[in-house]
């Protein structure tokens, strides 16, 4: 595996508006704003619906936004032909998608597997990989490397299935809820992975989760909610965002108390912006 | 091994099932593109060995002739000198390549026409019964022939083979029917024209020593020796129309020098060279053809006295047809399973590539795009025809082997000729292109919506309807093909595509119509139990699924197509055996008088139960066939009741008030005259009866000059001691010539003690030419008044003879024709110029016209034994036969072989059918039902697959209907709805298109099979019915089975896992 730089990520004003199957146009995103350094790790948080999936499928150039730019190492992807954004996923990209079973070829061993990711690349460019059993060993899952994925665990099969995303050396690892249906020692192992590689090769890595644990392992975390990114936390401090229309989220717990159409006052004083209800003192 | 090999192996173990049944697919679409031009070539070559096996050995040959004609120029030199026999020898030489096919040259020299040969008596010829001197005897015609080797290759009776230029060899009855026998002498009296040998002042001698005499009966004139020799054409003399007809003697055998020494009578030489058994096969034969042809050519070029003919050339010119037809019914029989096959595979594929739709996106994640993605994709079904194209072969050659073994002439090889490879090739092709065009629409959905499982309906559907349009497009084609040249096989043998084509549209479009119908009544279905309400929303929200439609509707329509076409063709066959035998059995027995024959057939069936005598000459427009008329419907089904009545043909055949035949026994004939008055008085007229002995033999019997008054004529008869048939009385000149005219009273005719007078309406008056019915009469007859008796008021011209004729000898005789009969009128009103059994002129009234003739199809029917009454058969050529009808007993054969008939053959119907079943154009009908079976079988894999990937698709939904607790009979039993109302259409329009393909290709099928157009029109459609419904059912059965099946397979369990 080469050394490799991890991918520095920033998305502007992204909006992606699909249409359903019942032909009515669904607003997913509207207006991200999102950087994430080189090397950086982040786990997007939200609820369902929010557009988590979306963004990862942006990141990784299988849709295309509807407006504002997604840039990878200052490249739009938006300008990008499909024959370069198949070349990005080679191996700018690794991306393991939600399910156990849905990240590998169930016929094949995990070493096949990740054979057959390294088979997207050009094949000057495979010489410098590192080999399927070898890259799997240095992961510590050289004893899985021949064995059918029918008898592998959940975790065994999610761990393979990061490891056969990074087998190219992307620069990104996209990972859609990598630990969902797994027990807490699969999570772990799983997660330890995600970082041993971010660690290792300096891979930036975007994880979509539901799970705060998971979040927790990061310094940082992004929310999105409502197609846009509505928090963040820091080192365990969670931040609402301004957006680049100057709106604010409020954190969940303060919802139920400060609902949709509250109207409020807000005055800004030093650091501070004070919210007020109107007509409270 | 962690390469792209390892997990293509890996992908085909995984989905086992499915590759499996893609490989089964594709090696039955491989087999049916091999087997169709592998079949097409054994049975080609099984044809064309059959044809030279049952070829006339005169028919495999290639002769070389020169002949001259007798020359009128009496002062021309001794032997003619204008050919060069001896060139015919080496023009018979063939190039280098071909002269090793053929046997050794034979040379055979023969006078070019039958020369006059006389007994020579002893001590002159005997007086007459009146003391005048008895006229010589009659002359019988032979042929001088000198064969190399002859008689080595005859049995002799009597003497030894000819040693001088002055010697015969004769056949026993050729002596017989002279009266001679070794040691005697015959006389050639055309001889004496000849002009003496050189240097010899002696005349050219006339009179021959007998040397010896063969058996005629032991000459196998079809063998390979005698060359189908015409030189053993035996007849009798006979009486033709009143006129004595002189025999017609078996080859008359002498030495070369012989032949070589004459000129009057023109002389032919001919070298014969038969092929050597087994030459000829369809690898050479066009070569040979060609080479043959070419010789011909340039002997005929070159040199313009020789003739060279290549009856060989002819023969296997004579397959062509038929072997054209063979190649091309097979050719397009394979086609039907290699479009089904098509179209199967591309549904497989489809479904194949559907169910790896996730892996493809998958690949698309990774990065893999363009060819490497699409060999990805393509490796698998790729791979697999990889697989089946040996298999495909393999299990033609075995197929083939199979039925070339039990149906075609034992001993044909069976190899793979380039068409089939070249078909393979192609096929495997266009396999690959709609492996392609079944992956396109996964390769090229985005891979978002890919992941998000949204398949390429839009793009199915358009591939859809351009199938649709363009297998549309085809079916149109073929049925205007079959509706415009459906009676000429050749052109119409694309027809026999028209089922797959039609299946596949109809297909098509009900699948369409299927989804249309469902999606119409989806808002209805909200109130329907839980089973139909499921099967309907799911066919409505599945669009590939109804592909199986289709697929089955097209299956159905080949293999119903295939059942129907069978039973109708067989039916056909069977109806050309009845037309073809004539009766349940026909019994073909030696040569015999129509008396012997008719007693014979009576003797064994008194009641007229189940047995009739019949004569038969020729076939075709040319075939007269003699019936006993009487029993025609009790013999023979054909041409059915209509024409042969309960009382047979005999209303029609036999005229009303035809008197009965005068018949006389005793050793003497009396004839009583009442007076003669001649106008010339230097005219003295003789009297002669002539007569037809017990054995049919024509006799005369002189009964002495008229002296001008009463007188009573008393002579010998011997012809007359077993009972004759009087047939006229003739009154040459006996002194003076010139015409002539007067008065004969004639009063009566005795024999044995029997007086019968000569009655007006019993008698009429000869005319001058018998032979012809607008020949002008030789006078007028008038009852007499005073005593029973008639009187012939003469006017003769010269030449002619005046004479009394039988009216029981037919002047016309009635017939029925076959519908394409043409015969010219002739004479007198309506009637037409026909022939009696020996080819003697006699005019036919046309008593009606059916479409087939049985046996022979076209040319005329008439009454045996008023045929026989104007002309006995006596030719060789003849076929003699007893019809026995169904109900005849087993030892029919036996019994007229007690009877006293020389029981040769037996023909049976079924023999016939068997025959015509064997045959090669018709044995390509077992490729089409083997065609049948395997698009079924394709067709039920294809759709099993599709119901099973399906399934899959559908596992978690089927687990979660069960885990709301959802009885398991109703989820079965709404898989069996979808299944049936999938499928159910397709069977039925199917069973519909094989009903209405065989309707349509009904003339083809006839061609191809060898029926006649009458026998095919004859045959109604509505005999396919019911094997198409039995298709249709066991199809339903099958697929009822299928979905059963499919239904039960796999727990719930493995569902909710499969699905998660």
């Amino acid at each position: 595996m080469a050394a490799l730089a991890g991918t520095e990520v920033r998305l502007d004003g992204v909006v992606h508006i699909y249409t359903d199957a019942g032909g009515i146009d669904v607003v997913a995103l509207r207006g991200v704003d999102l950087e994430v350094s080189p090397g950086e790790r982040i786990a997007l948080l939200g609820p369902s619906g929010a557009g988590k999936s979306t963004l990862l499928s942006l990141l990784c150039g299988t849709t295309r936004a509807s407006a504002g730019t997604v840039q990878l190492d200052g490249v739009d992807l938006r300008t990008r032909t499909e024959a370069q954004l198949s070349r990005l996923r080679a191996d700018g990209v690794g991306t393991v998608l939600q399910g156990p079973w849905r990240n590998l070829l169930p016929y094949a061993t995990p070493a096949q597997n990740v054979a057959f990711a390294q088979r997207a690349v050009p094949r000057r460019v495979r010489r410098g990989l590192t080999p399927p059993r070898e890259l799997l060993g240095s992961l510590g899952l050289a004893a899985l490397a021949d064995a059918p994925l029918g008898g592998l665990s959940g975790g065994e099969r999610q761990r393979v299935a990061v490891a056969v995303a990074v087998a190219n050396g992307p620069g990104l690892l996209l990972a859609d809820e990598p630990t969902s249906q797994l027990d807490p020692a699969g999570r772990t192992q799983v997660l330890d992975l995600v970082d041993e590689a971010c660690e290792r090769w300096g891979t930036t890595v975007v994880v979509v989760t539901h799970d705060p644990e998971v979040a927790a392992r990061w310094p940082r975390t992004v929310t999105i909610r409502d197609g846009r990114v509505g928090a963040e936390g820091r080192h365990g401090r969670d931040l609402a965002v301004v957006g680049a229309d100057g709106s604010v989220q409020l954190p969940d717990r303060l919802r139920a108390s400060w609902p949709a159409g509250t109207l409020v006052e807000i005055e800004e004083s030093d650091d501070e912006l004070v919210l007020r209800r109107e007509g409270a003192s | 091994m962690d390469g792209g090999l390892a997990l293509l192996v890996r992908g085909i173990r995984w989905r086992r099932g499915t590759s499996l049944v893609l490989v089964l697919c594709a090696s039955v679409t491989v087999a049916g593109a091999a087997a169709g031009p592998t079949w097409g070539r054994v049975s080609q070559a099984s044809l064309l060995e059959r044809v030279l096996q049952e070829a006339p050995v005169s028919g495999l040959a290639f002769t070389v002739q020169a002949s001259t004609r007798p020359d009128p120029d009496a002062s021309r030199a001794y032997a003619p000198d204008s050919l060069d026999f001896s060139d015919v020898g080496r023009q018979a030489d063939l190039p280098a390549g071909l002269d090793e096919l053929f046997d050794q040259p034979t040379e055979v020299v023969s006078t070019a026409r039958r020369l006059q040969v006389e007994p020579v008596l002893p001590a002159g010829p005997e007086p007459g019964p009146d003391g005048a001197p008895a006229p010589p005897p009659e002359a019988s015609l032979g042929r001088l022939v000198a064969r190399d080797g002859a008689c080595a290759q005859v049995r002799l009776v009597q003497g030894r083979c000819p040693e001088s230029v002055q010697e015969v060899l004769l056949s026993d009855r050729s002596a017989a029917e002279l009266g001679v026998s070794a040691g005697e002498q015959v006389r050639l009296p055309e001889l004496a024209a000849e002009p003496a040998p050189p240097g010899g002042s002696d005349p050219f001698p006339v009179d021959y020593l007998v040397s010896g005499t063969y058996a005629a009966a032991a000459v196998d004139r079809t063998g390979r020796f005698w060359f189908d020799s015409e030189d053993f054409e035996y007849a009798p003399a006979t009486v033709l129309g009143g006129e004595a007809v002189p025999a017609r003697l078996d080859a008359v055998l002498v030495l070369p020098d012989l032949v070589l020494s004459l000129w009057t009578p023109g002389l032919r030489v001919q070298v014969e060279r038969v092929v050597q058994d087994g030459a000829i096969t369809l690898s050479n034969a066009d070569r040979v053809l060609h080479d043959l042809e070419e010789r011909v050519a340039y002997v005929e070029q070159t040199r313009g006295q020789l003739q060279a003919e290549a009856p060989l050339a002819v023969t296997v010119r004579g397959t062509e047809t038929d072997r054209r037809l063979v190649a091309a019914t097979s050719t397009f029989v394979g086609l039907q399973v290699v479009v089904l096959g098509w179209f199967v595979l591309f549904g497989l594929v489809a479904v194949t590539v559907a169910a790896r739709s996730e892996e493809l996106a998958l690949a698309k994640l990774r990065g893999l795009r363009g060819a490497r993605l699409a060999a990805h994709a393509l490796a698998e079904p790729l791979g697999l025809l990889a697989v089946a194209v040996p298999l495909g072969v393999l299990l033609a050659q075995a197929a083939v082997r199979l039925l070339a073994a039990s149906v075609l002439l034992p001993g044909t090889a069976v190899g793979m000729p380039v068409a089939s490879w070249v078909a393979v090739g192609a096929t495997v092709l266009v396999s690959a292109v709609a492996c392609a065009m079944a992956a396109r629409s996964s390769l090229r959905v985005p891979v978002a919506d890919q992941l998000r499982r949204r398949s390429g309906e839009a793009a199915a559907g358009t591939a859809s309807a351009t199938v649709t349009a363009v297998l549309g497009t085809l079916v149109t084609v073929a049925v205007v093909l079959v509706l415009t040249q459906g009676r000429s096989a050749q052109a119409a043998l694309p027809a026999l595509l028209t089922p797959v084509l039609i299946g596949l549209v109809a297909g098509l479009l009900v699948a369409h119509a299927v989804r249309v119908l469902v999606r119409v009544g989806l808002g209805r279905t909200v109130t329907w139990p839980l089973a139909p309400y499921l099967a309907v929303r799911q066919v409505a929200g599945q669009g590939a699924l109804t592909r199986t439609t289709a697929l089955i509707t097209a299956a159905t329509a080949v293999s119903g197509f295939a059942a129907g076409a069978w039973v109708l063709t067989a039916e056909q066959r069977a109806a050309q055996a009845a037309l073809d035998v004539g009766a349940e059995r026909v019994v073909h027995v030696g040569p015999t008088t129509t008396t012997d024959l008719l007693d014979a057939t009576h003797e064994v069936d008194p009641d007229g139960g189940w047995a009739m005598a019949a004569v038969q000459r020729g076939t075709g427009q040319e075939a007269l066939l003699a019936v006993d008329s009487s029993r025609f419907a009790v013999a023979t089904p054909v041409p059915g009741g209509a024409l042969a009545g309960p009382g047979g043909l005999d209303d029609d055949l036999v005229p009303e008030g035809l008197v009965e035949p005068l018949v006389l026994t005793g050793p003497e004939l009396t004839v009583r005259v009442a007076g003669v008055r001649i106008v010339r008085p230097d005219v003295e007229l003789a009297l002669t009866v002539r007569v037809l002995t017990a054995d049919d033999e024509p006799a005369a019997v002189r009964m002495g000059v008229l002296d001008g008054g009463a007188q009573t004529l008393t002579a010998p008869a011997p012809a007359c001691v077993g009972g004759c048939t009087v047939l006229s009385l003739v009154l040459p000149q006996a002194t003076g010539s010139g015409s002539v005219a007067g008065e004969v009273d004639l009063v009566s005719i005795a024999a044995g003690g029997r007086e019968t007078p000569f009655l007006l309406k019993e008698w009429r008056v000869a005319r001058v030419d018998e032979s012809r019915i607008d020949s002008a009469a030789t006078g007028s007859l008038e009852a007499l008044q005073e005593v029973l008796g008639l009187r012939l008021l003469a006017v003769v011209p010269v030449s002619a003879t005046t004479g009394v004729v039988r009216r029981d000898v037919p002047t016309e005789l009635p017939a029925l024709l076959g519908a394409q009969t043409t015969l010219q009128p002739v004479g007198l009103e309506r009637l037409l110029d026909g022939s009696t059994l020996e080819g003697g002129d006699l005019p036919f009234r046309e008593v009606g016209r059916t479409p087939a003739l049985p046996r022979t199809e076209q040319g005329a029917v008439v009454d045996l034994e008023l045929v026989s009454r104007v002309e006995p058969p006596r030719s060789a050529g003849l076929d003699f036969q007893v019809w026995l009808g169904a109900t005849a007993p087993d030892d029919a054969p036996g019994r007229l072989a007690a009877a006293g008939l020389d029981v040769l053959e037996v023909e049976t119907r079924v023999g016939r059918r068997d025959q015509l079943d064997r045959a090669e154009p018709a044995r390509a009908q077992l490729l089409l039902l083997g065609a049948g079976a395997a698009t079924l079988v394709a067709g039920t894999a294809g759709v099993a697959t599709a119901l099973a990937a399906a399934a899959r698709r559908r596992a978690a939904e089927a687990a979660a209907l069960r885990a709301m607790a959802v009885p398991g009979r109703t989820v079965r039993a709404a898989a069996l709805l979808e299944g049936l109302l999938l499928l159910l259409p397709g069977v039925l329009v199917g069973a519909l298109c094989a009903r209405a393909a065989v309707s349509l290709c009904a003339p083809v099928l006839a061609e191809v099979t060898g029926a006649s157009p009458v026998v095919a029109g004859g045959v109604p459609n509505g005999v396919a019915g019911p094997p198409v419904l039995a298709v249709a059912a066991g199809t339903v059965l099958l697929l009822a089975l299928v979905v059963w099946v499919l239904t039960r397979h796999g727990d719930d369990e493995t569902r909710l896992r499969q699905g998660m």
